[in-house]
């Protein structure tokens, strides 16, 4: 019994380390993101609701529609406060499931006979293969093709379109432009590459970073640094070649696309050039990329990616004010001629089912007052053209309507949004492997080519 | 929702309905037979509904996989034993080491967490207080406990400020940042580390269950026969505990062969820590290769068969 209690006694200091121990880390685990609401202004919210109300016919349809996409977080906030309308309005619940995993788990899906009633892709490739398979539902017949054609730029359309039949609707379309902070950057503005590269090794040489990059987004992580080597491409060899890698004509081994990727690697594995390293760049949540521009000291000047980078900055530094703080420049050119190209993702909305919920939320996504709420979010450009440029209420996404998706500008799809699903796998897998091991390169592109089938 | 939830009603009740109506048929047809013949009929009647459900979900598609294990990407040409030769050439040896690590490392860590908790709490007190601690991860989804410690093992360069919990620890005690996830010697083992956090609550509840069976009056005895702690310990306590803590051992064991959803979501095979399922999982779904998938589902299934074997053993034995 002695011996009893006197074990009794020493096992308490180790179980309250030990339940200590573990209430910390549950209690650490469990800390809640904060949500945040999204606001618009009324009479956008009138005229979306006015648009459901139409395309419903004035009853209430009722049921659901099962929508599988990529978004999350902030993001998904957004869209779901730009569908409340015409939920509130049609009496249609949008269930939507959001994965980085996408085409993984659609390919599942359809295999499984069980696909979602629409699907959200940011590959065109998906549409192409889902239609030829017979997948798909022909939503041009489902919605109108009048709710389509003249609202849209006729190349666009036309990439949704397979053997006539238009196959998918268009809502977000991405720019992708150099992101800087504007109180710290130094830099030239609307000059060359070589230039900007020029700057950027003067700045590396003084000891300041000038690059910000994050590239973890699980499964999707490499995503980042597949838009800026795919960017430099573009301003460097023009949208003839860009084509050609994305129809599989120009191998993922050739020399240009060899020299794409060193571009980015000279920057994204020198610590001098890049905020903290290859390896915070890879351990750095993508959504967090802008946050050294803005830490206090600064750690970095610029960064490359996709329009909602700046809300996704901003999200984290409230007080930083779009334009005025966080501004934006077109991506410098290596070629002259192909300054005015650039290179552009988005989502197309494929209708695996046609459902009356189905078909009505297509035509409200289709429609011009839909998009602009979605424009007005400050997170995205829309590629409804009917979409006033007064319904970007903020400054950033209005200049870069203006500017990026002007008329003088040539756009061109992104390859990742044309290349089999596979291929985009292996592509952003080996931009990771690459970061962490740059001598690995010759292998990394060998495997990339590997994966077309 | 309400044709799904029909539908389930219409499987608990259907399914259960036809085996029985099966039975009563087979036993009205077998009583009309001689004697000498129903009682050979009759086992095969009662487990005929089940030999046919074992067919439909484990044989059939088992028969599928080792066909498709044999066949091309498509799953159409043959290519005899092609994909078996992928599954241990040089691109699946990295896989399969980290495999015998996840196998070496988790199993004995958990299990030797668990009986040294397991023997702590039987000795105080507040037991299940302690015990109610140790479980709650057991609560949280995989999934969502990997997002959890990805943002716990956040790294970032010395001179940034630190984001991810364990890191801002070490910064604010003095130390350098680790790159937990990126860094190949350690990156497996913080992996690990999250799947014991994870699993050493239920092994726990397992051996504290076990050590509540061992008779008092076993242990008393022994003490009166001079045995300090270390004797109770190692004649009493582990040879009654064995059984247990086998089971417990090699259903850890079985949970390290299948682990996926923790390497997908924190490092998603990246940086030398795939492991066999997640590799499956890619050959399936990504790369579409179904041929090589089939293979590696193959391999897997002969890996797991001896443990799970020696589990129901020992399961049996423990009961």
């Amino acid at each position: 019994m002695k011996l009893e209690g006197k074990g009794r006694g020493a096992g308490r200091g180790w179980l309250s380390a030990l339940t200590g121990t573990a209430a910390a880390l549950t209690i650490l685990a469990a800390a809640p993101a904060m949500a945040q609401g999204v606001t618009f202004p009324p009479q956008m919210l009138e005229a979306a609701s006015s648009a459901a109300k139409a395309i419903a016919g004035g009853k209430t349809i009722g049921g659901s529609v099962s929508v599988l996409g990529v978004d999350g977080g902030r993001e998904l906030e957004m869209l779901k406060a730009t569908w409340k309308p015409f939920e509130e309005a049609t009496g249609i619940t949008v269930n939507y499931t959001g994965t980085t995993d996408f085409a993984a788990v659609l390919q599942t899906r359809v295999a499984a006979g069980d696909p979602p009633d629409i699907a959200d892709s940011t590959n065109i490739n998906n549409l192409v293969r889902y239609a030829k398979a017979g997948k798909l539902q022909d939503v041009g017949a489902m919605i109108g093709k009048d709710r389509l054609q003249g609202q849209y730029d006729a190349g666009l359309l036309d990439a949704t379109m397979v053997d006539g039949k238009i196959y998918g609707v268009w809502d977000r379309i991405a720019s992708f432009m150099v992101w800087y902070n504007v109180q710290t950057y130094d830099g030239p503005k609307g000059a060359s590459w070589q230039e900007f590269d020029g700057w950027a090794k003067k700045k590396a040489a003084s000891g300041k970073t000038p690059w910000c990059h994050a590239d973890e987004r699980g499964p999707a992580s490499g995503a980042v640094g597949g838009n800026w080597i795919q960017a430099y491409f573009l301003k460097k060899y023009g949208p003839e070649k860009t084509k050609a890698w994305a129809r599989g004509e120009l191998k993922w081994t050739s020399p240009e696309v060899k020299d794409a990727f060193q571009a980015f690697g000279a920057m994204v594995t020198d610590p001098k050039i890049v905020a903290g390293g290859p390896l915070t760049v890879l351990s750095t949540p993508a959504i967090k990329i802008g946050t050294g521009m803005f830490s206090k000291p600064p750690a970095c000047d610029v960064m490359l990616w996709g329009i909602y980078a700046g809300g996704l900055t901003r999200l984290i530094y409230p007080e930083v004010k779009p334009i005025e703080n966080l501004d934006f420049m077109a991506i410098p050119a290596m070629t002259p001629e192909f300054a005015k190209h650039e290179i552009f993702g988005g989502t197309l909305h494929l209708a695996f089912k046609n459902t009356p919920q189905a078909a009505a939320f297509l035509a409200y996504l289709a429609s011009p007052e839909a998009q602009a709420l979605v424009a007005s979010t400050g997170n995205w450009t829309v590629a409804n053209q009917k979409v006033p440029v007064a319904a970007y209420t903020d400054a950033t996404t209005r200049k870069a309507k203006e500017q990026l998706l002007g008329p003088d500008r040539t756009l061109i799809a992104v390859p990742t949004l044309v290349v089999d699903p596979p291929v985009v796998a292996a592509y952003w897998k080996g931009i990771v492997q690459y970061i962490k091991n740059p001598n690995s390169l010759d292998e990394v592109l060998a495997s990339i080519e590997a994966a077309k089938q | 929702m309400i044709p799904q939830i029909s539908q389930i009603a219409l499987g608990m009740v259907a399914i259960p309905a036809l085996v029985l109506g099966f039975i009563v048929l087979g036993e009205s047809v077998i009583r009309r037979m001689p004697e000498a013949r129903q009682a050979r009929l009759r086992p095969w009647v009662w487990m005929a509904p089940m030999l046919l459900i074992v067919g439909v979900v484990l044989v059939y598609p088992l028969a599928i996989t080792v066909l498709l294990s044999v066949s091309d990407a498509k799953g159409g040409g043959f290519v005899g034993l092609q994909n078996y030769a992928w599954a241990f050439g040089k691109a699946m040896q990295p896989v399969l080491v980290n495999n015998v690590i996840w196998l070496t490392v988790f199993p004995t860590v958990t299990t030797g967490l668990a009986i040294i908790a397991a023997l702590l709490l039987d000795r105080v007190k507040f037991e299940r207080v302690a015990r109610t601690f140790l479980i709650l991860p057991t609560a949280i989804s995989f999934v969502a406990g990997s997002v959890i410690w990805r943002m716990m093992y956040e790294y970032k360069a010395p001179f940034l400020p630190q984001l991810g919990t364990l890191n801002a620890l070490l910064k604010g005690l003095g130390f350098a940042p680790v790159p937990w996830l990126l860094e190949e010697n350690l990156n497996s083992f913080a992996l690990i580390f999250v799947a014991v956090w994870m699993n050493l609550g239920i092994a726990t509840l397992i051996i504290s269950a076990g050590v509540k069976t061992i008779p008092r009056d076993l242990v008393e005895a022994a003490r009166l026969d001079g045995a300090g702690d270390a004797s109770v310990f190692r004649y009493v306590t582990m040879p009654m505990l064995w059984p247990t803590i086998l089971v417990v051992a090699t259903t850890q064991a079985i949970f390290t062969l299948k682990v996926f959803d923790i390497v997908y979501v924190m490092t998603n095979g990246s940086y030398g820590t795939d492991v066999i399922a997640n590799k499956m999982y890619h050959e399936l779904f990504v790369t579409q290769h179904l041929g090589h998938a089939s293979a590696i589902a193959m391999l897997l299934l002969l890996m797991a068969s001896p443990v799970i074997i020696l589990n129901i053993r020992q399961t049996r034995a423990a009961a």
